[in-house]
């Protein structure tokens, strides 16, 4: 990579980095208890909107990887998720009601917050519908991987993001609070990954999954990207560029291994498609708030008439992470 | 007799007084060295947690740096004062802060008093071994190194190979033999002693405070002047892997530590409750030495290193995507087959491989307009689409996907030059690759075709061409797959022959019984149009075999294409 171009993704940082400082302005806090955040602590970054469904059991996951602090943007939800979250002993939370199309979908929020409060932490940037799945996360905490990633000098963690639908009608698979939505929404694509490098940032671009058989068959090209890198041990002049997808500086997306090997990697449980997501598909349309101009929900509403059914016979149940390891989805690398 | 042990500490103080609250029940002596760069706010914290016990003593606190002679300084601090503290010991261990007692105490006593004179440390001559996994061996005993390795890393590494250069060999002092190991040893206290109180230690410590590592030689070179009984190995087992680091223990190896025959393990996660907590039971029963399988519970780390460096052969995910150039590239587990130029000759040869053969038929994967013969509604193993454009933003992604579905068979695909010529390279670097082609098979494809002369011949310029390309992309140095070629005539006179050459490399084939023969499309003419495009320039090397006598039988069989036995 030239001297050149590497001055460039400098530039892109520093601007991004100023513009999360500025977009971070458009957030009012609702409750701040980083006073109680220790040095040592690992923290959950996370947006939503109307999401109160999800919310206890997505505390309830993340508490007992051992996660020790929560924070979370919430854009002008009105179906009391807010006043949850505000009684929650181990979250923040801030509220703002500015566009989450102009804050590049959260991550700008997100980026002022982490330059305050996460420097020197490890962080965790996940969606309330994201659940992380991890080589022997059964029986090792989040702070078992975090002290190995720490004692080999690795900063960052990939993973991908594997989509998960029901057996029946995604409308029919209702959100229970409190309820783990896998048990629900238990099946997923074993062998429909694509991947490529993004040379620019360095890091990989898969597509693939029940998304881009159903709504990109034809354009497969706009497949939404699935490759992850939610894991961080975070310091000042980082800035994710878009979702979780990517980071700067670059060497961070280096989560991979290039020489033959794998590296240790995980899997976040994407489980959108739900009731929700139907009931979602038509306020996000008119609210034109999402990636790509909701080019999903617009697939969605057009083609399928709010009818979808991702299953098929190929589907697989999803078990546990040793599943997903024999599947070659994800790898535990020399973490043995 | 009392069993006395070193801790080195640095983190986790309070598992650290856990350990010595157990060993003070065992009625073991203990002496601590805790770091200097430990704050003193920690360090007063676990002074005041071990206070009530009387076996416990602490050493002066080195700042200790990996590599370094300040381990052997700590190590020979604490000793020395644990062993004038207590003149009872009749054994001292080393061990660090992040041990665990694999069999309880009592057994490791039992076991050293059956052994009352030996010496455990491991304890390899350097000369002709290379007990060291990553880096410098004999150096570490004849340069110098001044510079910390982790702080300093340029430093350390500059003087390293100016001194390679320079050819710097320092002197090493009679009567020492370097030997090299496990930095945890357990010695009997009347070696200890005359190690430490050697008259020559001053001269020796010296020497050994430019040296690099010397937490792993010290011990173990001194040992061989001073013992009279050695065996080479350590009780405590710790792993290191491929870059150097040591295996760290969680609680999910509760049950396999004990397939190790060692009585201390390191290095123990300082989260793993369920580790201490069980490890450090009190009544905890003895584990007999008959139940370890020291060699399967190596096994299981180093294959953790296979797994990071050549693990995940077939799959990309965000752990692996080697580079072009790296090893294991391919997209499958195991051997598969790309029947070249097949399809012109015979009619669903497909379906005949597959009746004469165990395993999978894909059929021809990357023709243009449809992928197999399969619908594009269709789904393959793990949801794969069959939908040519997602197999064109792909191709080689979606090979891998599709390959990784049958893996325990053998799969094989066609493939003809009118197809997706994108995937060609992916073919020809992948060492799983078996390619069979047969030469100028176009020609059958295009002596069928009712298109015009014109056009047949630009048709047979451009097939040639990507034939030519084909083979071109075998012909690289960097090309792995195993390629056998067939000649067209070849195929056409020695049908069965060829055949049973073309599977004779899969599974079950039914040898030398072809019971079926595939349909052969009409061959006839076809000598006269590979003269007619020969004098139109194009050259073919294709000629025709005149059909020796002995033979006619073989092609008899083959004219009636379905006798069944």
């Amino acid at each position: 990579m030239s001297l050149w171009s590497r001055y460039k993704l400098r530039i892109e940082r520093k601007r991004r980095r100023v513009r999360s400082l500025r977009k971070r302005r458009e957030l009012s806090c609702v409750v701040d208890r980083t006073k109680n955040i220790r040095p040592s602590d690992i923290l959950v970054f996370s947006t939503l909107r109307n999401e109160k469904a999800r919310l206890p059991y997505f505390l309830d996951y993340y508490r007992k990887l051992g996660v020790n602090h929560f924070f979370f943007v919430d854009n002008d939800s009105d179906d009391g998720g807010r006043e949850y979250l505000k009684d929650q002993p181990d979250a923040s939370v801030w509220t703002t009601t500015a566009s989450y199309k102009r804050s590049k979908f959260g991550v700008d929020w997100l980026n002022g917050l982490k330059a305050k409060y996460a420097d020197g932490h490890w962080v965790l940037v996940v969606d309330v519908d994201e659940l992380l799945v991890y080589p022997f996360c059964d029986t090792r905490p989040l702070r078992a991987l975090t002290d190995w990633l720490d004692s080999a000098s690795i900063k960052s963690f990939g993973t991908m993001l594997l989509d998960m639908y029901p057996k029946g009608k995604i409308q029919h698979a209702r959100i229970r609070e409190g309820k783990d939505p896998v048990k629900t929404a238990s099946y997923f694509d074993a062998s429909n990954y694509f991947v490529e490098k993004n040379k620019k940032y360095g890091n990989l671009w898969i597509q693939g999954g029940p998304r881009l058989r159903s709504f990109f068959r034809d354009k497969p090209q706009f497949a939404p990207a699935l490759n992850k890198t939610p894991l961080v041990k975070w310091s000042k002049g980082y800035v994710y560029v878009s979702s979780t997808h990517t980071l700067l500086p670059r060497g961070l997306n280096q989560v991979y291994d290039e020489w033959g090997g794998q590296k240790p990697c995980g899997v976040l449980l994407h489980t959108k498609f739900m009731n929700t997501f139907s009931e979602k598909a038509e306020e996000e349309m008119k609210r034109k708030q999402h990636y790509a101009a909701s080019r999903e929900y617009r697939m969605y509403l057009n083609k399928l008439n709010g009818d979808l059914l991702l299953w098929n016979e190929q589907s697989s149940e999803y078990k546990n992470w040793q599943q997903l390891e024999q599947l070659g989805l994800m790898a535990r690398g020399n973490w043995a | 007799m009392r069993l006395g042990f070193v801790i080195l500490a640095h983190t986790d103080l309070h598992r650290v007084a856990e350990l010595i609250a157990h060993l003070s029940k065992e009625d073991c002596v203990v002496g601590v060295h805790i770091d200097k760069k430990v704050s003193n706010v920690e360090f007063d914290a676990f002074k005041s947690s071990i206070q009530s016990f009387d076996n416990v003593v602490l050493s002066k606190r080195t700042a200790c740096e990996w590599g370094e002679f300040s381990l052997v300084r700590a190590t020979l601090d604490a000793s020395e004062k644990l062993l004038n503290t207590f003149d009872d010991i009749s054994h001292v261990s080393l061990i660090s802060g992040s041990c665990l007692p694999i069999r309880p105490v009592r057994q490791m006593k039992r076991f050293l008093k059956r052994n009352a004179g030996t010496d455990y440390i491991e304890s390899v001559s350097v000369e002709n071994n290379y007990w060291v996994k990553d880096g410098l061996n004999e150096e570490r005993f004849t340069f110098y190194f001044p510079f910390s390795w982790r702080k300093q890393r340029r430093l350390f590494d500059a003087l390293v190979d100016v001194q390679r250069w320079a050819r710097i060999k320092r002197k090493i002092p009679e009567p020492l033999v370097p030997h090299i190991g496990s930095q945890w040893w357990t010695l009997t206290a009347k070696t200890l002693r005359t190690i430490i109180n050697d008259p020559k230690r001053p001269y020796y410590d010296a020497y050994f405070s430019w040296s690099w590592i010397p937490d792993e030689s010290y011990f173990q070179t001194l040992v061989r002047l001073h013992s009279s009984s050695i065996e080479s190995r350590s009780l405590t087992f710790s792993k290191f892997d491929y870059l150097g680091k040591p295996f760290v223990f969680y609680d999910d190896h509760l049950k396999e530590l004990t397939q190790s025959d060692c009585f201390w393990a390191r290095k123990i996660w300082g989260g793993a409750d369920k580790l201490y907590s069980s490890l450090l039971d009190e009544n905890r029963a003895n584990q007999p030495m008959s139940g370890a399988d020291p060699k399967a519970f190596d096994e299981k780390f180093e294959a953790a290193d296979v797994m990071r460096c050549e693990g995940g052969l077939g799959r990309f995910h965000q752990g692996r995507y080697p580079y072009d150039r790296a090893e294991r590239t391919g997209v499958s587990v195991s051997p598969f087959t790309v029947f070249v130029g097949f399809k012109p000759i015979y009619r669903a040869f497909s379906d005949w491989v597959d009746a004469h053969t165990d395993g999978i038929s894909y059929g021809s994967i990357f023709a243009r307009t449809n992928v197999g013969d399969f619908d594009p509604e269709t789904h393959l193993y793990g949801n794969l689409p069959a939908e040519p454009k997602v197999r064109n933003r792909n191709p080689k992604g979606y090979l891998a996907n599709l390959l990784w579905g049958g893996q325990d068979q053998h799969q094989n695909l066609m493939y003809d030059f009118r197809d997706s010529p994108r995937i060609v390279g992916t073919l020809a670097h992948d060492e799983m690759a078996k390619v069979i082609l047969v030469r100028h098979s176009w020609m059958l494809g295009l002596l069928h075709s009712s298109a015009s002369f014109e056009n047949q011949l630009s048709n047979a310029k451009r097939l040639q061409r990507l034939e030519r390309r084909f083979l071109a992309e075998f012909d690289k140095d960097t090309s792995k797959a195993d390629l056998t070629v067939m000649d067209l005539e070849d195929v056409l006179a020695h049908p069965s022959r060829s055949l049973r050459a073309a599977i004779e490399h899969m599974p079950k084939n039914h040898q030398g019984n072809l019971n079926v023969m595939p349909e052969r499309f009409n061959t006839d003419g076809l000598d006269n149009f590979a003269k007619k495009l020969r004098n139109h320039g194009l050259n073919i090397d294709y000629e025709p075999l005149v059909r020796p006598k002995d033979n006619k039988k073989q092609d008899t069989v083959f004219e009636k294409p379905y006798v069944v036995k």
